[in-house]
């Protein structure tokens, strides 16, 4: 049953205020969502239909929890305040959702590209570290899938939504999540889902993000003209192939069905196909060996992040570090630039317009925003390349020759001269 | 025994519609419009014998003049074997974007191309001896996103030296489709070659489909190689008289 | 021809279909590049029209067009398909089946053309007339399926249920219960002139389109005409085309046999001669009880 709210209608909330109805802007299965005024700043306002809740109470007291635990990060458009009950049923107050931000699902349906690789990179990054921070603060989400999250196509930012069924780890609140994202062992009934199953999920959401199709969906699942319930529980439960499994080639993407794993896949440095490999192995879906952690993927995305480069040709591309790389746009060779390796962890290419972040410089940070450094070609001799300091810290540089520079803010160090560079709290060294 | 759909049923042959662009400016008057029309009257008569013998298509034949203003002699294409040329008069401006604007307009399913189902690129002959007298730029860039003025097989004659050759590469968007002519007798040539190359490229059933083989090009390049073959030799300055 | 006969179905429809060469392949001496089946079974009716792309850069594509029939056939007759089918409750459910079939449609037919071409590789003669622009491509190997290509309108109809699937130029024409002639299947722009999307292309399943009747009462078929381009490619616009499709049905109606379409396939040569000079195939499903 639904209750329809008119345009002015006004909604009590558990903090005393008002929420008045400005417009209806769409509905789904749990509830409808509404713009609302409160004062004179505009929100977005869901609101449940009665008997979608299977436990009214211990949702409500969940909802409760979880907005005075407050949002994890910023990427997460995260409950405010609680509605007083009405009618049978309740809803909660959130931030509107800006308009260039669009659904996940648009993307996989090819109405909305990412601007560019980067920001499809920087999409995986955020919504990996969004679970991390989420995780970290002993929540699980329990229903992660395309529906869930908005990216804006132009930078990778991400808003995480649907936040009402995020609960505390060991608590479920009864939703299933849906199929196709669901964990096998969730598939299966053997579980309920948590933060071990997420990662699944979390790994199927970042797999579509780089490559839009579904890392199950190969050949095998497409023999059949009619997907049965037995068949589904087979492919997503009992016996799940990645389609680009290391060892069984049996579920491999089609031809003319699967267009976008077929031409993505190869494209991408190796270190990310063995991290999905491993995290899509059967042994890792079997729960045989351990998934990735959010960190794992954290680490992994950054790392992608610094081996995306933009050729002469104007298009972007992948260097693989280990040697020189083919631009994947024009097939021009790029010989392998300077590497700096950091707190033994992350590896960056020094080449133009590469940047430094916190978490690079910093051993004990993971800020993977903050921009510390960026690599710029010298603008009267642009084949000179230099790694200019844009922190607030003092770097100690250490030059091949013997000599060393102290890079302060703003000043820039030869490229091709480093040897080492001395963070306060960490070491970069050039391999 | 006579089969019941026999007679009952309206079939009809692919059409290729051959668009003469005319130019019927102040400039033309006197002895250019006296040969154009002349030798376009000559050329009917073979532009139906092609249509008539050509098993794979019909082909139709539509006017369009321009000089202030722009106006389609024929307000739907004409079948060849009932077209008869009726002698245009020069005088006025070159309204090459009006022009543009008018083949835009009926270079669609709702207008001339309705025998669609079943229609060939269309080819479009265009012939000018001046300078655009109006804005044509827009106009033209509008065209140009037009399907039917993509596929189309386009040529162009400028007539004499005062024919503004770029503007018409623009519109063919091949310079080598612009063919220039000095002398009533080359234009005459011109004409009868054109028309009737058209004709025949234009309704020639080749290969189908996608998969990266644009058909439409390779009769624009089959038109553009026909015509190198054929480009006037006998250019006199001192014995112009137009 | 029994009368009796004509108003027995086992689903509520019938199925029939027909191809012949063009005029202008008799001319020339090429084989027939179409191809068409259809199926009577107690569930459903149904229809396929394939229209191989012919021309020299599309040497096999009248295996193309035999193998796409076969693919659409065998996964319509797929006992899961059927058993799913019958089972429908409401058509929120057709889009997924639909979309399941699709990608197997073009994954049996992906897999065939492999078969044939590891068992049967390309020669050098058959390689003989092709464009340059090709010949760059297939040297790489890269995208042999294109010879292959085809383009294929199928049909079913069930007891309550019914949908299409299009890829490709061709038309699908319903005669529904409010007796009006319509083409339900979304078109596609890029098939314009004779460029069409093509069961060989890269993302065939994008391409792919597909329709399915919704509201019963007005939508639901008494006939469906699948036709590929060497029928519509006769008749000077839609209104032509549908016409013709009418008087086929009031044919049917008027002599309640089958004689009328027996005509048809008599005709179907002369209409190719006095109109697109191309293959045809042609497809009809009805509901005798309808006309």
């Amino acid at each position: 049953m639904k209750h329809e709210f008119q345009n002015g209608d006004k909604i009590a909330l558990r903090n005393g205020e008002e929420a008045k109805v400005v417009e209806k802007l769409g509905e789904g299965g749990q509830g409808a969502v509404y713009k609302v005024k409160i004062g004179i700043k505009e929100y977005a306002l869901k609101w449940y239909h009665i008997g979608v809740i299977p436990n009214i109470k211990k949702f409500y007291k969940n909802l409760e929890n979880n907005i005075a635990k407050g949002s994890p990060s910023d990427a997460f458009l995260w409950p405010l305040h609680l509605t007083e009950q009405a009618g049978g049923s309740f809803g909660y107050v959130m931030e509107l959702r800006p308009d260039n931000y669009k659904e996940f699902s648009e993307f996989l349906l090819a109405r909305v590209r990412f601007a560019s690789l980067s920001a499809a990179v920087n999409a995986s990054l955020n919504i990996t570290n969004g679970f991390r921070e989420l995780h970290r603060r002993g929540f699980s989400y329990q229903d992660l899938n395309d529906g869930n999250f908005f990216i804006d196509p132009l930078n990778g930012n991400v808003l995480i939504c649907d936040n009402d069924n995020v609960a505390p780890y060991g608590e479920n609140l009864g939703i299933a999540g849906k199929a196709r994202y669901m964990a096998p062992e969730v598939v299966r009934n053997k579980k309920k889902p948590d933060v071990m199953t997420d990662r699944f999920s979390l790994t199927v959401v970042l797999f579509r993000l780089l490559f839009l199709d579904h890392p199950l969906e190969g050949k095998r699942v497409v023999e059949s003209p009619c997907l049965t319930e037995e068949l589904e529980l087979k492919y997503y439960g009992k016996d799940p192939i990645f389609i680009y499994d290391k060892d069984d080639d049996s579920n491999r993407p089609v031809r003319g069905v699967h267009p976008n794993a077929l031409r993505f896949w190869p494209l991408y440095p190796k270190f990310i196909r063995e991290k999905f490999e491993f995290a899509l192995s059967k042994d890792a879906m079997h729960g045989k060996i351990a998934r990735p952690t959010d960190n794992d993927w954290q680490i992994a995305f950054t790392e992608l992040r610094s081996s995306i480069v933009t050729c002469p040709c104007g298009g972007e591309t992948f260097l693989d570090l280990s040697g020189d790389s083919l631009c994947v746009c024009c097939g021009m060779k790029i010989p392998k630039p300077p590497v700096l390796s950091l707190q033994g962890r992350y590896k960056v290419a020094l080449f133009p317009e590469m940047k430094l972040y916190k978490c690079h410089t910093d051993r004990d940070s993971d800020d993977y925003k903050e921009i510390a450094g960026e690599v710029i070609r010298n603008p009267k001799q642009p084949t000179i390349w230099g790694l200019r300091n844009l922190s607030d810290t003092i770097w100690n540089v250490e030059y091949k020759d013997g000599t060393s520079k102290i890079l302060s803010k703003g000043e820039v160090a030869v490229v091709t001269k480093i040897k080492q560079i001395q963070f306060p709290n960490g070491v970069g060294t050039v391999i | 025994m006579p089969n019941i759909y026999d007679g009952a049923v309206e079939v009809a042959r692919r059409t290729m519609t051959l668009f003469f662009v005319v130019d019927a400016s102040g400039s033309m008057d006197g002895s250019k419009m006296g040969t154009l029309n002349a030798a376009v009257e000559e050329v009917i008569p073979e532009i139906r014998k092609i249509s008539g013998e050509n098993a794979d298509a019909a082909i139709k034949i539509a006017v369009l003049e321009f000089s202030s203003g722009a106006r389609w002699i024929t307000p739907a294409p004409m079948d060849a074997e009932d077209f008869t040329w009726s002698f245009l008069d020069a005088d006025g401006l070159t309204d090459l974007g009006e022009a543009c604007k008018a083949l835009n307009e009926k270079l669609s399913r709702k207008a001339f191309m309705s025998d669609a189902a079943g229609s060939f690129a269309p080819a479009i002959f265009l012939l000018s001896d001046g300078e655009p007298t109006d804005d044509y730029k827009p106009e033209l860039e509008k065209l140009k996103q037009n399907n039917w003025f993509r596929k189309a097989i386009k040529v162009a004659v400028a007539i004499g030296d005062d024919a503004n050759r770029d503007v018409l590469g623009e519109f063919t968007g091949n310079k080598e489709a612009v063919l220039t002519v000095h002398t009533p007798e080359a234009l005459a040539k011109m004409i009868r070659f054109v028309s009737v190359t058209a004709s025949q490229i234009g309704s020639k059933s080749t290969g189908v489909g996608k998969g990266g083989v644009d058909e439409a090009a390779n009769k624009q390049d089959e038109m553009v190689q026909k015509l190198g073959a054929v480009q006037e030799t006998d250019i006199d300055d001192g014995d112009l008289e137009w | 021809m029994v009368k009796d006969d004509f108003f027995e179905t086992e689903s509520g429809f019938k199925a029939l279909n027909f191809s012949c060469t063009g005029a202008s392949h008799i001319k020339n001496n090429t084989v027939c590049q179409d191809a068409s089946a259809s199926l009577n079974t107690k569930w459903y009716s149904a229809a396929v029209v394939c229209d191989g792309h012919g021309g020299e850069d599309y040497f096999r594509s009248d295996r193309g067009s035999k193998m796409a029939v076969d693919a659409f056939c065998s996964c319509v007759t797929d006992k899961a398909f059927v058993k799913r089918f019958d089972k429908i409750e409401s058509e929120s459910e057709l889009p997924d089946l639909i979309s399941q079939l699709i990608k197997s449609i073009i994954f049996r037919w992906n897999t065939a053309v492999e078969s044939d071409l590891n068992a049967d590789p390309i020669t050098e003669d058959e390689m003989q007339g092709i464009s340059d622009k090709s010949r760059n491509r297939y040297d790489l190997g890269e995208n042999l399926q294109a010879i292959y290509g085809t383009t294929l309108i199928g049909f079913v109809c069930g007891k309550r249920r019914c949908f299409g699937v299009q890829i490709g130029d061709g038309k699908c024409v319903v005669a529904n219960q409010c007796e009006q002639m319509l083409q339900p299947i979304p078109w596609d722009d890029t098939c314009f002139l004779n460029v069409t999307t093509s069961l060989s292309d890269e993302n065939a399943y994008e391409e792919f389109r597909y329709w399915y009747a919704q509201n019963l009462d007005r939508d639901f078929p008494i006939a469906v005409f699948l036709g590929t381009d060497g029928i519509d490619d006769s008749f000077a616009g839609d209104e032509k085309l549908h016409d013709f499709y009418k008087l086929i049905l009031n044919n049917l109606a008027k002599s309640k046999t089958m004689q009328p379409l027996e005509e048809l396939r008599e005709y179907l040569p002369t209409l190719s001669l006095q109109g697109s000079n191309d293959d045809i195939s042609f497809g009809i499903i009805f509901d005798p009880n309808g006309l």
